[in-house]
């Protein structure tokens, strides 16, 4: 492996179920190394591309490698040098959670005993237990355990965590800044926004099958609004009006405003001669990043008037 | 940009032979025999145990030459034809020629039904599941499943045979009819595994697989039915069903064994078209696509009978 051929890429990929178009034209590109946030909606094609990668889903059209290779043709070499975590992990009831942990391990050939050990620890499971009696989080373990125990260069994590509690997200996380350190690149699928925030390199945001915007996070701020919470000594009624500052709310002596990364300076001249007692200014969080190119579609049900509607009806 | 794999819709047909394809096949088989330890044991035991009961209890229905043929007078008749088989050697009855014509067929489609389930249970039913996508996401080749599923019923029924040939010699039956007896339910179980390692291939679920399978069999006991009623020894229509092939091997009377190879070419034909399939789909998807459902209920989805016409609505037309 060469530190120029990405991990992941992807041109035009297409693919449909029937009369439904799961990918529509998806570019994604994962560098060596890189965390990779992969963020979407619910069906918006995340599980779709992790599939593909997998080779267990066949594309359409358009072209796709892992490590420079073709994942439907190459799966079983690929797969030695990559693990998998479900958002949704089903498993064999009658045996233990020990049991299905070194099965995988076993399909993978040689592993380190020490490491499985020390990540059940870790993730605090007991693998004696039949999986009948795991919850949802505690399969998720079992499949997070038996992937972060492979030695492997890329990790395709699909909602990896939707199971498990706080606790364990810590875990979780800083499980995965072991495995950057140690070089390795994970496509990380989410839709805790924290999660994706605190671990990764870059972000690709998916919707409806297609990428609308990649970048670092830094990057994606870049072209999103900064909220500032004020307070002056004189009105400053005067802001609304400059271009890049929306959405003003004004209580009393406090207001508060959304601007455009390239009009803060601008903003930030206007209101040093009003007299500022105090200043609060906070990046987008990333709910931001996704309401603006969700936000028609989410809106929608969240109105008020259409839940009130709905509620009594049926 | 580098190298990479370019995937036009037309590649459909491009696949891997190589040796890859079956990689932890023999970690996949472990896995299923423990997972399976129970219920398989279970079909094996009890088919065995069947066998034996059904060569001893031969002795206690008819307990002298006169009942014998008494009763071998049944199975050879129309009706009797019917229902088991084409009664070769009733002219001439023995104990042995009378538990062949009379009980075999029972085996065979007990041996069917565990051979389709188990393939069935261990390709489709873990695609349906997801558990599959888990599996394959290992290093695992694509056909190492279905290796695997069908080496695991291949070996429940050779361990059928081996109880039913015990059973049978230890009931005092000829031992070339014995093997023969044993190994025609062998056969059976092969081909029947081979139906289901198609129609796995077919159906997005395992009912579907499982029903089609079924309904081979079914097929194939209504052919047999028609081709043995017509005629002592069964006709010309006997010999388009692979029930009626496994019994026109006439054990203990003719001792063929020729009709045991047409099961088995079929069987090796089947499971390579399985195999075939199985590199032309998705993982987790059927050949025959679902349809979408309706996007509304129609009104009668609110009424207790009409949720129940509309779920039951499968079932009852299949």
């Amino acid at each position: 492996m060469t530190d120029t051929t990405p991990v992941i890429h992807t041109r035009d990929l297409v693919k449909d179920f029937g009369p439904v178009r799961a990918l529509d034209h998806l570019d994604l590109e994962i560098a060596p190394g890189e965390v990779h946030g992969y963020l979407g909606p619910n069906g918006a094609g995340k599980s779709t591309t992790i599939r593909i990668l997998l080779g267990l889903l066949r594309p359409d059209a358009g072209t796709v490698s892992v490590f420079g290779r073709d994942p439907w043709r190459d799966a079983v070499e690929l797969h030695r040098r990559l693990a998998y975590v479900p958002g949704d992990v089903e498993l064999w009831p009658n045996l233990s959670g020990g049991e299905v942990i070194d099965m995988f391990l076993r399909l993978r050939g040689s592993y380190d005993r020490r490491r499985r050990d020390e990540l059940i620890e870790r993730f605090d499971l007991d693998p004696r237990k039949k999986t009948r009696t795991y919850s949802k989080g505690n399969r998720q373990k079992v499949a997070l355990i038996a992937a972060l125990a492979a030695d492997v260069d890329l990790l395709l994590l699909d909602e990896p965590t939707a199971g498990l509690d706080p606790l364990m997200e810590v875990v979780f996380q800083d499980v995965i800044r072991e495995a950057k350190s140690a070089g390795r690149a994970v496509l990380l699928s989410s839709h805790i926004l924290a999660q994706v925030e605190a671990l990764s390199d870059r972000i690709s945001i998916v919707r409806a099958g297609r990428i609308v915007e990649s970048g670092s996070l830094s990057q994606l701020r870049h072209v999103t609004r900064t909220t500032i919470e004020v307070h002056t000594t004189q009105p400053a009624d005067g802001l609304a009006e400059i271009t890049g500052v929306h959405d003003m709310r004004v209580h009393g002596e406090r207001i508060a405003f959304d601007v455009d990364g390239e009009h803060v300076d601008e903003v930030m001249r206007q209101l040093a001669p009003l007299g500022v007692t105090s200043i609060v200014a906070h990046p987008p969080t990333l709910e931001q990043l996704l309401m603006r190119y969700y936000g028609d579609s989410i809106e929608r049900p969240t109105t008020p008037a259409v839940t009130a509607t709905r509620g009594p009806s049926q | 940009m580098t190298a990479s794999a370019t995937l036009p819709p037309a590649h459909r047909l491009v696949e891997t032979s190589d040796a890859s394809a079956t990689v932890g096949a023999w970690t996949l088989l472990r896995f299923m025999l423990r997972r399976d330890r129970v219920r398989l044991s279970s079909w094996v035991v009890g088919i065995g145990l069947l066998t034996l009961y059904f060569s001893l209890a031969v002795r206690t229905v008819a307990r002298d030459e006169a009942q014998l043929a008494q009763l071998a007078g049944m199975l050879s008749d129309p009706v009797g034809r019917l229902m088991t088989g084409p009664a070769f050697g009733m002219e001439q009855p023995t104990y042995a020629r009378f538990f062949s014509a009379g009980y075999a067929l029972f085996r065979y489609i007990f041996i069917a039904l565990m051979s389709a389930f188990t393939v069935v249970r261990h390709t489709r039913a873990e695609e349906q599941s997801g558990r599959a996508e888990l599996m394959r996401a290992n290093v695992v080749g694509r056909h190492a499943t279905l290796t695997a599923a069908f080496l695991l019923t291949a070996i429940a029924n050779v361990a059928i045979g081996v109880l039913m040939l015990a059973a049978t010699l230890a009931a005092g039956f000829a031992p070339a009819g014995s093997a023969l007896v044993a190994t025609a339910g062998v056969a059976v179980g092969v081909f029947f595994a081979a139906v289901a390692a198609v129609t796995s291939q077919l159906s997005e679920s395992s009912r579907g697989a499982s029903a089609m399978a079924g309904g081979l069999l079914a097929l194939a006991y209504l052919i047999r039915m028609g081709g043995d009623m017509s005629e002592a020894g069964g006709s010309t229509l006997s010999w388009f069903s692979p029930l009626g092939w496994a019994q026109q091997t006439a054990p203990y009377v003719e001792d063929r064994w020729w009709p045991l190879l047409l099961l088995l070419v079929l069987a090796a034909a089947l499971t390579g078209a399985g195999f075939w399939l199985s590199t032309t789909r998705d993982v987790g998807a059927g050949l025959l696509a679902p349809r979408l459902g309706r996007s509304e209920a129609k009104p009668a989805l609110g009424t207790p009978l009409g949720l129940a016409a509309r779920v039951l609505r499968g079932g009852l037309r299949g």
